[in-house]
């Protein structure tokens, strides 16, 4: 009995129900961004959400670069893109099929890494599968809920790479090697990196066995033109803005700005099949050769924090689950072999089926990674969500918004969501004049933006400049960390907080730029918006309260 | 030869139509809260953007891979020839709101005519 299409039917819905149903309250659409944890996932969505209006991403949309019109898209956009045409195609909201997209990524990415050991054995394939669980445990959960997107789409095509040299004796094999490398180089730069290096180490290993010879140089050589040809655009710009504002520098890391990082003792007792797995591995590397060098691979890159990778390094670990499923599924199969063939592709079936209620926690076992259940709405809120679309689509284009205080404005891309320029308070500044019972013009401000590919644009042909290098206060007002708040078109006041005292201040604000002028121009339960109608005169008193 | 190519596309065809309801199944257990016409519409466009185009892309090595390696590998490859072509063909001025008619469609003819042509 073939027992295979059923498994991966059960695999593929669990994975689709731990991943994202759950998080997503068992809906595919929503009234607002759901789940977004933190500021990147806003980044993402924004900026899909900027390239959508714009019908393409021949720029940075203004608003995440403080104001610029004139910012060339730098970010590798493969997820955008993908997310905006299911957008279209489905008419689900762009927010929700983005997200799903960084999802079905990585789902896909288990389901390719299956189909590479498959290649070699199907059962071992089929006891790997079920460590994809893992994608949704506590620590690899952060590159869904942090919005680390692009890499886990960059992640799907570097496996895809990994599946391209297992199969690089089929004819033509290379157009599809110079796709998945062109769509790396697309999705997330420094994936290339890995995908590239990969290639390597697998040439080293075929001169190492002696089965090196011209027809792999020649079809590497055709992929790398094709993947060349693909990825130049991006790269040039690449080379002209992030890699010059993010140098590579020696320096060992093991802090991931208070992000969670996995390590290898997060896979706790499942570390005894894994270990078992690598050992059988190793001695049968000629014949496993790509999933085995892939994971031992991968298991390297995960440790590059420790030669200047940084961040770079512990993005891959969120996808360990995924390159090391060979080693957990060569482990357990060791002792199935144990078992008569007459019963082995039920007891692979009956095992696969074990792991993934043990994974997912169904059966509670200690010192076993599990699933980490998690359903919120996340950051956005209705009333929020109804403000930022109410300025975005009521605003001029050119106008420039003021946040005040808002509980949630710390994971400032969320701002971007009013698609204009905008400034926020400095917190500190804000509860200072507080506790000093003073109403002020002047507060310490930040604009926030995106600074990791220092804002390029072009100057000449192939002469691109860096805004975040050229320019500062003096020569552009959005440089500036202290504003005078009356220079402002729109002011946001949050009239809820956690702390009511703040909201109270923000409307006691609010109350006396009314009095000053201002007119208010929306209000739901949360939200209050003001009309700035003395800009750069007095729209408000200072004075002590 | 060319009959048999035929015959086995046609086969093929109605495992992925009866993919397309197994999709459908699982979506609609997955997302149990979901109207059935917005899971309809989803899984329709995961067809349409990546299966289809994926399953016709990957037909020139029918001979060599199964089925299962095709559809799995040839969904991916739409996804990332879809991601660079639209970038691409934003940059060169065709608006995004055209590329999920106009891409699969466009995957679909190449990968029939490559195929035919082999």
């Amino acid at each position: 009995m073939n027992l295979e299409k059923p498994y991966l039917a059960v695999v593929f819905g669990a994975l689709l129900f731990l991943g994202v149903s759950t998080l997503w309250d068992h809906r595919l659409q929503h009234e607002f961004p759901y789940g977004y944890m933190a500021s990147d996932t806003f980044q993402q969505q924004t900026r899909a959400e900027g390239i959508k209006d714009a019908g393409n991403y021949r720029l940075e949309p203004f608003y995440i670069v403080k104001g610029y019109q004139d910012v060339i898209g730098y970010y590798p956009s493969v997820i955008h893109h993908l997310g905006i045409i299911l957008h279209f195609s489905s008419g689900i909201p762009l927010y929700d099929t983005i997200y799903f997209m960084a999802f079905l990524s990585a789902i896909l990415s288990s389901f390719v890494m299956y189909i590479l050991i498959r290649t070699f054995n199907k059962q071992i394939a089929m006891l790997s599968l079920p460590l994809s669980i893992l994608l949704f445990s506590s620590k690899s959960y952060i590159g869904f809920l942090f919005g680390h997107w692009a890499s886990i789409t960059g992640q799907l095509f570097l496996i895809c790479i990994f599946w391209s040299v297992s199969r690089i004796e089929l004819s033509k094999s290379e157009i599809l090697l110079g796709i998945f490398i062109g769509a790396l180089a697309l999705s997330h730069t420094s994936e290339l990196v890995y995908g590239v290096g990969f290639i390597f180490v697998y040439a080293i290993f075929l001169l190492f066995f002696r089965k090196f010879d011209l027809k792999f140089v020649k079809k590497v050589s055709i992929a790398g033109i094709i993947s060349g040809v693909v990825s130049f655009y991006t790269i040039f710009i690449f080379t002209k803005s992030f890699a010059i504002i993010n140098p590579y520098h020696f320096e060992i890391s093991n802090d991931w700005g208070g992000t969670p990082i996995f390590y290898l003792t997060d896979f706790k007792l499942l570390l005894i099949f894994m270990m078992i797995g690598v050992v059988s591995g190793f001695m049968l590397l000629k014949k496993f050769d790509v999933p085995v060098i892939a994971g031992l691979y991968m298991l390297g890159i995960g440790y590059t924090n420790y030669i200047g990778f940084g961040i770079r390094a512990f993005q891959p670990r969120l996808l360990w689950p995924v390159y090391f499923s060979f080693f957990f599924g060569m482990g357990l199969y060791a002792l199935i072999k144990l078992i008569p063939s007459a019963f082995r592709s039920i007891s692979v079936f009956g095992t696969g089926i074990a792991i993934m209620l043990l994974l997912s926690n169904i059966i509670p076992v200690p010192n076993i990674p599990t699933y980490y259940k998690i359903s919120s709405s996340g950051l956005m809120d209705p009333w929020h969500w109804q403000a930022f679309q109410w300025l975005g689509q009521n605003t001029p284009k050119g106008a420039r918004l003021y946040f005040f205080y808002g509980d949630v404005y710390d994971q400032d891309a969320i701002l971007r969501n009013s698609k204009r320029t905008h400034a926020q308070v400095v917190p500190q500044d804000f509860f200072a004049a507080l506790q000093n019972r003073s109403v002020k013009r002047v507060y310490t401000s930040e604009v926030p933006a995106d600074h990791g590919a220092g804002m390029p644009y072009k100057k000449s042909f192939l002469n691109i400049g860096l805004h975040q290098v050229e320019d500062n206060a003096k020569t552009y007002i959005m440089w500036g960390d202290s504003f005078d708040v009356c220079i402002f078109d729109y002011f946001i006041f949050d009239k809820a907080s956690r702390q009511k005292i703040l909201a109270d201040y923000n409307l006691l604000i609010a109350n006396d730029m009314l009095k000053r002028g201002s007119q208010k121009v929306f209000e739901n339960d949360v939200v209050i918006i003001l009309k700035n109608n003395k800009v750069g005169g007095d729209c408000i008193e200072e004075r002590s309260f | 030869m060319r009959k048999e190519a035929f015959d086995i596309m046609k086969k093929e065809l109605k495992y992925i139509g009866l993919l397309f309801l197994v999709f459908l199944v699982i979506f609609r257990v997955v997302f149990f809260k979901e109207n059935l016409v917005v899971l309809f519409r989803l899984v329709l466009s995961l067809f349409w953007l990546f299966a289809l185009p994926g399953y016709f892309m990957m037909l020139y090595w029918m001979e060599k891979i199964d089925f299962t390696e095709r559809f799995i590998i040839g969904i991916v490859l739409a996804a990332g020839l879809i991601g660079i072509v639209s970038y691409y063909l934003g940059l060169a001025g065709l608006n995004l709101k055209y590329h999920a008619a106009i891409l699969p469609l466009v995957l679909i003819l190449a990968g029939i005519v490559i195929n035919l042509k082999k």
